[in-house]
């Protein structure tokens, strides 16, 4: 399940969360508007949700579980994202894990032409940049 | 530029004081040169000696923090350089470029440096009980016997005004909270711009060997305690660094109201990743500066539970700091 969370709740600061029984994985969501290509700003927001729902627990969430950022385009090859994000798992033991929305719309193709969804679970462990 | 070049001129004349006499305390005034007592008791306006040291010109940066950074740092003393040597070889101060920081007041030994009537340092020239000298003096040990400059709202909010209204606002206010940091005791190397591995605008460095890194803004938003979990990722990653033995520091014009998120957010970041962020308004550093007080950041770890930075500062002061209650420049407001 995806949730929105409500504006001006500040203990519920990510743009979207996923939502299983017993866990949670939140969404920072880059408009084009905002920056055509993510960039370590979202990395950052993506990082402080991760920590928000850890220390207010206003869902369920797991340790190991990811955070997600989703940006209109994949990071410039010199805006040090997959840098900052490996030195976030080395130093605080946190994923983080982004895509464009052209990933999205692949996945989401995807799962109507093969009539399926995609598990809670098959997201949980992701890391880096998706866009396989 | 121009000012640092008049900076390396050899200065032609200097003072000592008369019969030999040294100094032994100083006692600075309100707006009027300082007191200065000298050894056979007799008691003058200080004024300056062009003595052999030039603090009020240079602060040695012997401690490297990094090794990194040893190109980047710089001996000049005033954020603004509105104080050189002349083409007398006299030190002088551009009264349109000082910010009335205080910085060159606290460092001159014997206080012939004083704020004046108009927020800006003025050197004293009217030389009493002093003779011309061969040798440039060199003061060895004095007593000060009271703080440099006593603070108050109104001189510090004309000094984060005047900061605010130059066009490089970021770099002088850097400078100054570099030198303020350096003057109270902690090892600081500014970082060089543009150094994604250094993305922090300081490190420290504290006595236990611990990395304190620096963040110093106008206004107190979200993005500070962002940068510092950003700062201590890719510093303690990058250089191999543990952990446990960083931590951040956010100096501040002035501290964001109650009910921002910041105060939430490093009391979440300390629980969730174990990184402690001390929170440093400029007032206190100032403060602590003009008194000659040593800063230990025990007591600015503030957060949701404290807000304000005023018993901090107090301990460090032994006095209370001079600024109204509930005032954003010591403690967070409604």
């Amino acid at each position: 399940m995806c949730d929105i969370p409500p504006h001006g709740v500040n203990s519920r600061r990510w743009d979207a969360i996923l939502l299983s029984d017993d866990d949670s994985i939140p969404i920072e969501i880059k408009s084009p508007t905002e920056e055509m290509n993510l960039s370590v700003k979202a990395i950052r927001q993506a990082l402080e949700n991760k920590i928000i729902l850890q220390s207010r627990k206003s869902e369920k969430n797991k340790w190991p579980t990811c955070t997600l950022a989703i940006g209109f385009e994949l990071p410039n090859k010199r805006a040090e994202v997959l840098e900052l994000i490996n030195d976030i798992k080395k130093i605080y033991d946190i994923n983080i894990a982004i895509f464009g929305i052209e990933y999205l719309l692949k996945i989401s193709v995807n799962c109507i032409s093969e009539n399926r969804k995609i598990e809670f679970s098959e997201l949980i462990n992701k890391k880096g940049i998706l866009n396989g | 530029m121009d000012n640092i070049l008049k900076q390396g001129k050899i200065k032609s004349k200097s003072f000592k004081y008369k019969n030999e006499a040294i100094p032994v305390i100083v006692q600075y005034m309100d707006q009027e040169p300082s007191k200065l007592t000298l050894s056979d008791e007799s008691t003058i306006n200080s004024s300056c000696l062009n003595c052999y040291d030039l603090n009020c010109l240079t602060l040695e940066n012997n401690s490297i923090v990094m090794d990194e950074l040893s190109s980047s740092q710089t001996n000049i003393l005033c954020p603004t350089e509105a104080i050189f040597l002349n083409e007398s070889g006299e030190v002088e101060i551009n009264v349109q470029d000082c910010i009335g920081c205080g910085l060159c007041v606290v460092s001159c030994p014997v206080g012939a440096i004083y704020i004046g009537k108009e927020d800006v340092a003025i050197i004293n020239r009217k030389n009493q009980s002093m003779e011309f000298s061969d040798e440039p003096f060199q003061v060895k040990c004095i007593v000060k016997s009271s703080p440099a400059i006593q603070e108050n709202e109104k001189k510090l909010r004309k000094i984060i005004k005047l900061i605010n209204e130059l066009p490089d606002r970021t770099s002088v206010l850097n400078k100054l909270v570099c030198k303020s940091l350096q003057l109270t005791g902690l090892d600081t190397n500014l970082t060089r711009q543009g150094d994604v591995n250094l993305r922090m605008d300081a490190v420290s460095i504290d006595i236990n060997n611990n990395h304190i890194l620096v963040e110093i803004e106008h206004t107190a938003n979200l993005d500070s305690p962002r940068d510092i979990l950003d700062d201590v990722a890719v510093f303690c990653s990058r250089y191999d660094i543990d952990k446990s033995k960083a931590s951040g520091l956010i100096v501040l014009t002035e501290l964001p109201n109650k009910r921002t998120e910041y105060w939430e957010l490093i009391t979440d970041i300390e629980k969730v990743v174990k990184v402690k962020i001390a929170t440093l308004p400029l007032s206190s550093l100032l403060a602590l500066t003009w008194s000659g007080s040593l800063l230990c950041l025990t007591d600015f770890y503030l957060g949701n539970n404290n807000t304000s930075a005023r018993n901090a500062t107090y301990k460090l002061l032994l006095r209370s700091i001079n600024i109204p209650n509930k005032n954003s420049l010591i403690e967070a407001a409604k």
